[in-house]
């Protein structure tokens, strides 16, 4: 349309792992959503140097764009992957989450075209502490116990 | 408001749409139509575990599904109903509910069956039983998730049948 103001673009999110676990992650969010846009992932081989990994990192926030804020979520608080991206703070605005679980994920894609970055990661946060269930306790009493043969 | 999705799905309550659909919809109830899940309270009260708060869950018999989807289509609630199967629909259609469109989003036959998108197949009985729904004006898009890629099944058909070939 002529003359409109772009709409600014919703928030990117980098996801960071030990592993293959952010980027299946992001696959498995896809199977359950469809395409993400602006999404990324990268994992930290087994005999990967920190260096690299930075280096994908910063790869893949320059793919993500300039031009939005950015939410990473990193795996475990305290490893390397976390460290990397905190070391990340001084150069990037970014928003660094820990605890990456599916729920997340989910909740980042279908929440993030509404409201600012601040919110989405309140109830990103959110989600992934939901999302912890002890399943036994929540199903008890509505599910036959086993039979003991 | 009107029923905002009606899906064949053969594992009815999963993530694809307790999370996906019914979250991307804003969706306010589901309503399983499943002779099987209906005999089944285990079955039900599993599905119901497995539905978002704020998600009421219904889940009802063939036979008593159809006064119920007109209703809720004239009802206040964004809906989402849930079919096993392309049968229940024609069931449904057949005992005067009003489905205009429904989302094919889900069928994995123990036979394999004619691919149509990823994670839908269709047995020959199924194929059959689609083509009913097409002929009674229904629509029908292929849609397993919602941003994901999404065909009619008309065109996918006429493509199966072979380059060139006209639709029937």
């Amino acid at each position: 349309m002529n003359g409109a103001p772009p709409s600014p673009r919703p928030p990117g999110l980098l996801l960071v792992s030990h592993g293959e676990h952010a980027e299946s992650a992001l696959k498995s969010a896809r199977m359950i959503l469809g395409e993400i846009e602006g999404a990324e992932a990268v994992g930290l081989p087994t005999d990967g140097s920190l260096e690299d990994l930075a280096g994908a990192v910063e790869r893949a926030l320059d793919r993500i764009g300039p031009d939005r804020p950015i939410l990473v979520l990193v795996d475990l608080f305290g490893g390397s992957c976390a460290n990397v991206a905190v070391r990340l703070l001084p150069k990037r605005p970014l928003r660094i989450v820990a605890g990456l679980n599916l729920a997340m994920v989910v909740e980042f894609a279908l929440r993030r075209s509404y409201g600012d970055i601040d919110s989405l990661v309140e109830k990103v946060l959110e989600a992934g502490r939901r999302a912890v269930i002890d399943v036994n306790a929540r199903v008890a009493g509505k599910v036959p116990p086993p039979s003991t043969a | 408001m009107p029923v905002v999705l009606a899906r064949i799905d053969d594992r009815l309550v999963h993530g694809q749409v307790s999370v996906g659909w019914s979250r991307y919809l804003r969706a306010q109830r589901l309503l399983v139509v499943s002779d099987a899940a209906a005999r089944d309270p285990s079955a039900c009260a599993l599905m119901e575990m497995g539905t978002p708060e704020g998600l009421a869950f219904e889940c009802l018999p063939v036979s008593r599904a159809a006064r119920r989807y007109a209703d809720l289509d004239r009802g206040p609630d964004r809906t989402i109903v849930l079919g096993e199967s392309p049968s229940i629909y024609l069931a449904l259609a057949a005992a005067g509910a009003p489905v205009r469109e429904v989302n094919l989003g889900g069928l994995h036959p123990p036979t394999g069956g004619l691919r149509l998108a990823d994670g839908v197949a269709a047995s020959p009985k199924e194929i059959e039983d689609l083509r009913a729904l097409l002929a009674c004006g229904i629509r029908i898009e292929v849609r397993p998730v919602p941003a994901g890629p999404a065909e009619d099944l008309e065109e996918i058909l006429a493509r199966l049948a072979g380059p060139g070939s006209a639709p029937a």
